[in-house]
Order: C-alpha cells, then structure tokens, then sequence
C-alpha cells in the first residue's frame, strides 16, 4: 500500500514538473489546438482562405532552422491569402522525417515544404507528396540531384558561391596583407547535408583558383556539426600543424567553439596584431558579426534567410494555386570589417 | 496447476493492455482530426513495421532474460554494406545475403560472449553497438546510400493502398507467436529466462538456445533493415535515430516483456510498438512540437513501468 | 616432477598478471604509440588538452561508478546535464545572473537525482528502465523550454571560469581531479563507501544486517545527479554558449568507462581511482591521436569502438578465468 501512495506521488511530481517546465509549451499547444481546429472549419468552408504548409525540418536544433521557421510563420500570417505552417521535426533522424512527412500527408496540407536531414532520403519524400497530389517544396538544403523525383521547386541558398565568395576575401586580404602562405584549416559540418559539402566544395575552388598564390589546405575537420567536438580537438590540430595561418568554418554555429579552441592555443588574436588566424565563415549569426566588427573574422558570407523565408512563403501560395514556379539558389553578400556597417547589409540580418 | 495460474495471469495482463489500447485510441479519434482515415491507419502501421520488427527480436532476448542494445546499429551496419553492393552492381540476392550475413556475424559475436564466455549481456552489447555504428559510419563517411535496384524497392511498393511491408510484419509476427507459444522450443526460452540453472540442471543446452537467441534478433535486425531501406530507398549511418533503442525496449517492456527474463510475449509486444508509433503520430497530426512528444512518452514511460512493477507486486 | 608443477604455476601467474592488469597495459601500449605515431603526442600541452577535453567526462563517471557499485544504473546523466543547463539558460532569459544560474544548476542536478532515487529506491523500479523513461522525459523538457536546443550565448563569467588557471593548469581541470580523488577517498574509507559495496555485492545481505540501504541509494543517485549537472556546467564553460548538443549519448560513455576501468555491472566491484580515470582518459586519447594525425573523422566510432571492446572483453576474460 505504502509503495502504491509513493507510485502516485511520484507520478503527480512528475505531472506537475511536466506543467510548470513545459509552460510555454503549452500554451503553443493551446494556441495549436485553436488553430487546428479553426483551420478545420475554414477548410471546410473554402480552401482558398488559407493556405496549410507541412513544414518538416531535420532539427530544429540550430539558429539556421530556428529563424527559418519564425520568419516563415511571421511572413506566412502578414501574407494574404495567410500560410499556416504546420512544423514537425524529426531530431536528425531519417527514417522519422520520412514517418513525418507522411504524418503531414495524413494531415492534408496543400502544400509540403521539407527540409531534408539526408540527401539520399529526398527522393522517397517526393515521391510519397506527389503520390498524394500535394505540391513539394524543398527548402534550404538542397535535393538529390541524382534522384528520380524532382520536387515542384527549391528554395534554397547557394552554398558553394558562400564558402567560394567568404575564401575568397580572406585570400584577397591575406595577399593584401602580404602573406605569401596560405594554409587552410577546413572546420566542415556534415556529409550528409549537401550545403555543408557544397561550401567545402566552393573553398576548394577558391583554393585551387589561388594555388599559384600559395593557398593549400593543410586539414579538413569533419565536425559533425558537433561543436563539442571542435572544441576539444581543433587545438590538437592547431599544434600539430604550426604552419596553418587561416581557418574556414562551415557555419557561425561552431564560431563560439572554434573561439574557445583559439584562445587555448593563443590564436585567438585581432587582425593586424602579431600571429593573428585569418578567419573566415559563414551564416552571419550575432557572434559572428561582432567577431568581425572587433577584428577576430575577416570574412562571413551572409546565408540569407529573411529573403528565403519570405521566398518561401511567396512560392508555398504559388504552388498552391496550381502555378509553376522556377527553383532559387539565393547568394549571400559577403560581410568583411569594411562593409559590416553598410545599411543595406545590415538590413539583411536575421541573428 | 501453476502453468494455469501463469497462462491465465498472461491473459490477464494481455486483456488489460488490449483494453487500454483500445480506450487509447477512442480518446485519440475523438481528440484528433484524420486519426482514424484509412490513409493514417496504414500510414501509422507501415511505421510500425520498423520498431515492431526490432520488438520482436527484443522480446526473444528479454524472454531468456538477456538485452541487447545493439539491434538498431546491427540493423544500420548490416544493411549499408549490402545496399552498397546493390546500389553498385545491382544485385539483390548477393545485397540481401551480405545484409543477413553481417547482421549474423554480429549475432554471433554477441552469442558467443554471452553464451560461451558468460559476459553480461548489457557489456557485450554495448560494445557491439558502438562497434556496429562505427563500421556502419566509417565505411559510409557518413554518406548515405541511394539509388537501389527496382527489384529490391519491390518491397517497398504498395499492394492497392497497402504497403507490402506491413503483410509481411504481421506474417513474420504470427510466425513467432507460434514459435514461442506453441513449439518446445518457445517453453524452453521461458524456461531459460525464468531460471536458467534449473533449465541447465533439467538438461537443456542453455548456452545453445541464448547463442541462438542473439542471432535470431540479429535477424530481424537485418529484416527491419531490409524493409526499411526499401521503404526509403536508401540505407545510411542516420537510417534509425538515437531513440530508437529506447524506443525498441520500452515497447517490449510495455508489452510486457521484463528485464529479469521469462516473461512477455508476441501479441504484448507488438502492442506496445504500436503504442509508441501511434504517440508520435499523434503528436505530430495534433501538430505539437516533438519535444512536447518526448516529454509526454517519458512520463508514460515511468508511469507504465510503475504499473508494471505494482500489477507484478499483487 | 616438482620442476614442472613450478613452471606451470609460474605461466599461470604470467597469464593472470596479464589478465587483472590487461586494461592498464593496454593503456600504456596505447600511450606509446600515440607518441610514436605523432611527436606532438607527448608535449606538455597536448597531454593537457586530453586532460581538458576528459574533464565533463570524468566527473559524471565518477558518480556513475557510485551508481554501478550499488548494482544499479543511470542512464539520465546526459540528459540530465543538458536539462539543467537548459532550465539555467530559461532562468537567464528571464533576468537570472551568473551566480543564480549555477546554483539552478546543481539545484535541477539534484532534484532529478532525487526522483530518480525515489523511483528506483521507493518505487522498486528496475533502475535501468527508469532512467531510460527520464532520459526520454529530460530531454524533452530541456529542448521545450530552449526552443529545440538553439544556441545561446551565456554570461561571459562561464568563460571566465574555464580560462581561470592556477600555476598555469586550467582550474576547472584541477576541481574535476580533487572531486575524482575525494570520491575515491569517499568509496574506499567511509563507513558509506562501504555500504555502497556491500549493497551491490547483495542487496539481501545488507538488508539483513541493517544497513539503511534507501538513504544509501538515495544519496548515490543525487550524487551522481549533482555529477551530471557538474556536466553541464562544464560544457557551458568550455564554449561559452549553451546549445542542445550538450550531454549527446553520455549515458552509455559513462557505463563503457566505468566497466572497462574494472567496475562490475553487477555491483560490489570498482573503483574511481585509477579505474573509472584510465578509462575515461582513455576515450579523450584515442579522440586525440586521430585530430593530431588529421585521420577522417568516420573513423574516430569504429577506432573507439574497437578499443572499448578489446578492454571489455579482457575485463570479462579476468571474470572467466576467476569463476573456472
């Protein structure tokens, strides 16, 4: 009887710690809940009112999906006809964001809107929206090329001209400078997310293009997109290679720790002082940009998701009134200590 | 005498879980729109065919009162090398055979540690899964396989609305019903789970049957692989996520498996993958977000594992 | 005749040597040939940034090994470290400092301890099920109220803390070594390191003997609990900004480290130092070498994974040999 009481004990404990974490979740809950069911009459009454986009993210675990998912609910409810997205994230888990993506077939929205986890699992998405008649849209990382199913379009931002266009005006001011080695320490995300591959492929070009000049990779760090990991290794790497003179990161995301690991070694020093890291990145998240205005980066290729969000938004209408529309690789501008301040640049920011 | 009591407990516990299910899924077509659509129906069970498959083999292995963590990363290292195969030259039957021989190889290393070297089963497969995901991330780079052959997708197509898959869970569930309800072979596994030395003393070569045991869940590892990839058309190291594991043994649990051996069954289990499948299914179509989903499956986690414990107590 | 038994006795000692030793040789070969293969291996510096690297480790194996000594398990520590952080970070976004931040910190570290203890001690659930269901439960608070994980960025005091070095050894080192060699002090010299033992070695026995085995293991999980948060802390120290990739899988590096440096998982066997220290260095070092020689990063799972099952199944041979 005594351990029955203390069951029940702990499971109200455990209710109420659910209740009292979980507030704001809640209330997006609620604030679902309404929606859910007011969309239902509405669909009743007339499609056209509004618009449903099952929106499926990898994870919504990082700035990039995080603001991509606010701006496009901000845009979609200042737009007219209204968008409603209906977000599910499958916590970098293929096999979940396939159940996912059928979950919102199930749901039926009008239109599917997917940003994948793997590149190799785009076509099976496609091919169950389009076996369902729902217009697909994939949106920042790219879809298999390779693949027999073309989604109806992409949104998406061009990963390769970001990691070219960021080397690039690093090895611009570095022969500025006058340096005359160029050693890069490539910091990449994954490989199996095509942007972080396509921007490794861009600094490769960048390099090649600037080999008579001296640039060379000295090591390419496949992170994983761990920032942990680059923490505790990217020191390790500094040291065993002393030559190494710049770094290029695939996303600010990791700008924190790649910091951490340069001031361990001591490398973490302004432009224009003694034994300064060039820098170069991409993404222009809040850190990044106050590293470039203190004089840490050189340069940090913008990944321009207000211009996608809304992109996206204009596009999720379009298809779902039956229009063709063309795919959009968005460049970026590349942010350097010259142009940060520019007002048309900062405009852009989304960190 | 007592084997009367225990059937009819284990129809009891089976009624009760059949009874909450059922309730379950009243509140949730009430509560959530297109729950009950045909479309959702097939959509929920041809998820299931993945964590019901791996369920399956748990159950085998909880029932002779081991564990083995290794099941998802077994499925995942087993099916990259022969989609790999497939995907390069086009051959299915050498794809299938290299998926189901990696898959027992790694049955048997867990078998044999187990089995002959008496290690702890949780040791071994932990080791066995990190070496597993590791073989499976190395030899991919991380780099997932696509493009299969259209013979193997065969068994990702649709039989009029139904996916071929979901028959062939179902066949291969009732298969091992029988197996474990019906044959020697399935009395003996209780047998062994429910007391080992007894099992020993009584002349059962109980290092045989836990050796087979490892191998036979390595096989509906490589199984859940095989219909996933199809599914997907694609085999890589992030085929299944980290919760998968979890997943897997709180189904076999909430079907009424325990960890201490001899007991659960086919019917519980395959139950209780349900349950799991059909919370995140209605988290998603309720639209709520998926971290809401894991707080709601961590709670229902403890609270059946409670229970559990008080229903075994009286 | 009498020669002969000699011989034999002496090989058999060779092989048992090897056997009760074979973790802390591999260790050593290990050792030696990471400084074979990169020359940087053995500078002061690198040896001290293995070190840095193993400090989140360490101290969540430390009060792991408590937990596995009483024949029990945890499987919430990373989730819990990334939760507690995550509450921290909910509490700065609504006015707390740094002070406040690290005492909700441990205060969450504790709390969880507590109901795991409570679940596992009170409730009489299986520990490794409970665990997994508050694994499950914790992660999904703390990626709820931190808006899936986003990356945010913390007071400049959590900085501070990891840069702070005394006679040049980063201090954050030096805390996690003390509160590692207390915890042995503890294990191995108090009346409830002692209880810890006799518990896992049967909880029956103890029972019977009138040991207040609910508050030993009460105290063991909210210790291992405060471990955890301690993790969080540390990570949070490290890169300055809090994001959801804190803890990921630490649960089963805790088992792994704990059971290769010679803790029983059925309990009653163990110790922190050197055992739980070796093996948790041991991880770090093989993620080291592979940096160092810019090896593919896909092989850094399949190279642990080989090691850990090499320590493993010597540990379980030792076992094989003892029982035979």
């Amino acid at each position: 009887m005594k351990n029955r009481i203390i069951a029940f004990i702990t499971a109200g404990i455990m209710a109420l710690s659910l209740a009292a974490c979980g507030g704001s979740a809640e209330e997006n809950v609620k604030e679902e809940e309404n929606q859910s069911t007011s969309e239902e009459s509405t669909e009743e009454k007339s499609s056209n009112d509004k618009i449903t986009v099952g929106m499926s993210f990898n994870a919504l675990m990082n700035d990039v999906f995080v603001k991509t998912d606010e701006y496009t609910k901000q845009f979609g409810e200042e737009s007219t006809p209204q968008v409603e997205f209906i977000v599910t994230s499958a916590d970098n888990d293929v096999s979940k964001q396939i159940s996912d993506v059928k979950d919102l077939i199930s749901k039926n929205v009008d239109v599917m809107c997917i940003c994948p986890e793997d590149v190799a699992a785009t076509d099976t998405m496609i091919k169950d929206c389009q076996d369902a008649g729902i217009p697909v849209m994939i949106q920042n990382r790219p879809y298999n090329p390779e693949g027999q199913y073309k989604p109806d379009t992409f949104v998406g931002v061009d990963a390769e001209d970001q990691g070219y266009a960021s080397v690039k005006s690093v090895f611009d001011q570095m022969i500025e400078a006058g340096e005359t080695q160029m050693n890069l320490v490539i910091c990449s995300g994954s490989t199996s997310d095509q942007n972080s591959v396509d921007r490794v492929n861009g600094v490769k070009r960048a390099v090649e293009e600037y080999a008579d000049k001296g640039a060379k990779i000295v090591t390419d760090l496949d992170t994983d997109w761990d920032p942990d990991w680059l923490e505790a290794n990217l020191p390790s790497t500094m040291r065993a290679n002393p030559d190494a003179n710049c770094i290029y990161i695939a996303s600010d995301f990791l700008l924190p720790a790649a910091k951490a690991a340069l001031q361990s070694t001591n490398q973490w020093i302004k432009n224009g002082e003694e034994g300064h890291i060039w820098f170069a990145a991409t993404d222009v998240y809040q850190e990044g940009l106050d590293a470039i205005g203190e004089g840490y980066v050189d340069a940090d290729s913008l990944m321009d998701i207000v211009t996608m969000s809304q992109t996206i938004v204009d596009q999720c209408i379009a298809l779902a009134n039956g229009e063709d529309v063309e795919e959009i690789n968005i460049k970026g501008p590349v942010y350097t200590r010259e142009n940060y301040q520019d007002e048309e640049l900062t405009e852009l920011l989304w960190g | 005498m007592i084997r009367t009591i225990v059937s009819d407990r284990k129809k009891l516990l089976d009624l009760i879980t059949l009874l909450a299910a059922v309730i379950f899924v009243i509140i949730l077509s009430a509560a959530v729109p297109n729950f009950l659509s045909l479309n959702n129906v097939i959509n929920v069970l041809e998820q299931l065919t993945t964590i019901g498959m791996l369920c399956l083999g748990m159950t085998f292995i909880l029932i002779i009162g081991g564990i083995d963590l290794s099941m998802p990363a077994v499925l995942m290292a087993a099916t990259v090398p022969g989609a790999m195969i497939m995907s390069k030259t086009g051959n299915v039957l050498v794809g299938v055979v290299i998926i189901l021989g990696v898959g027992i190889i790694f049955g048997m290393i867990n078998g044999i540690a187990i089995a002959k070297a008496r290690m702890i089963p949780f040791i071994v497969t932990l080791s066995t899964q990190i070496i597993a995901n590791g073989f499976a991330v190395m030899i991919t780079n991380s780099k997932s396989v696509f493009g299969l052959p259209d013979v193997f997708l065969f068994l990702g197509i649709k039989i009029g609305i139904v996916p071929i898959s979901i028959p062939i869970f179902f066949i291969i569930a009732v298969i091992s019903h029988i197996i474990l309800a019906k044959t020697k072979y399935g009395r003996i596994f209780y047998m062994i789970g429910q007391n080992e030395n007894t099992a020993r003393i009584s002349g059962i070569r109980t290092d045989l049957y836990i050796f087979c045991t490892y191998i036979i869940a390595s096989i509906y590892a490589c199984i859940a692989g095989i219909l996933l990839a199809a599914r997907t058309n694609m085999a890589g190291a992030t085929m299944v996520g980290n919760t998968m594991l979890t997943d897997t043994i709180s189904a076999a649990v909430i079907g009424g498996a325990s960890l201490s051996g001899g007991k659960g069954n086919i019917f519980g289990s395959v139950l209780g993958a349900l349950f799991i499948t059909v919370i995140s299914n209605f988290i998603n179509l309720m639209g709520y977000s998926y971290y809401v989903g894991l707080i709601i499956k961590g709670v229902l986690i403890v609270i059946i594992i409670a229970l559990d414990r008080l229903r075994n107590r009286e | 005749m009498n020669d002969t038994t000699i011989t034999v006795r002496r090989k058999f000692d060779l092989t048992n040597f090897f056997l009760s030793y074979g973790f802390y040789i591999l260790f050593a070969v290990m050792f030696v040939v990471c400084g074979i293969i990169s020359p940087f291996f053995l500078t002061k510096d690198n040896l001290m940034q293995i070190m840095w690297g193993a400090t989140t480790l360490l101290v969540v194996a430390a009060g792991g090994t408590f937990v596995i000594i009483t024949g029990n398990m945890d499987m919430s520590v990373g989730s819990l470290a990334l939760c507690s952080s995550a509450i921290a970070v909910y509490a700065m976004n609504h006015g707390a400092e740094f002070s406040h931040m690290v005492i909700i910190i441990f205060a969450v570290g504790a709390a969880v301890g507590a109901v795991n203890g409570i679940l596992v001690t009170y409730c009489k659930l299986n520990s490794m099920l409970a665990t997994l269901g508050m694994m499950t439960l914790l992660r999904g608070i703390a990626l709820n109220i931190t808006n899936g994980g986003a990356q945010t960025t913390l007071p400049d005091e959590f900085r501070m803390a990891a840069d702070f070095k005394i006679g040049g050894i980063a201090v954050l080192i030096i805390v996690s070594l003390l509160i590692l060699i207390l915890f042995q002090c503890i294990l191995r010299k108090t009346r409830f390191g002692a209880y810890c033992y006799a518990i896992g070695c049967s909880e029956e026995s103890a029972k019977r003997i009138g040991l207040p085995i609910r508050k030993v293991k009460m105290a063991v999980y909210i210790l291992s609990g405060i471990c955890a948060a301690f993790v969080g802390f540390v990570t949070c120290c490290k890169v300055g900004t809090y994001s959801g990739t804190i803890g990921n899988e630490m649960e089963f590096d805790v088992v792994t480290v704990c059971v290769m440096g010679g803790t029983s998982l059925l309990g009653g066997r163990g110790n922190i130092f050197p055992g739980t220290f070796i093996g948790v260095v041991l991880l770090y070092l093989i993620n080291n070498i592979l940096a160092l020689t810019g090896a593919s990063p896909y092989i850094y799972p399949f190279a642990k994974g080989l090691v850990i099952f090499a320590a493993m199944y010597v540990d379980a041979l030792k076992n094989y040999r003892r029982r035979t």
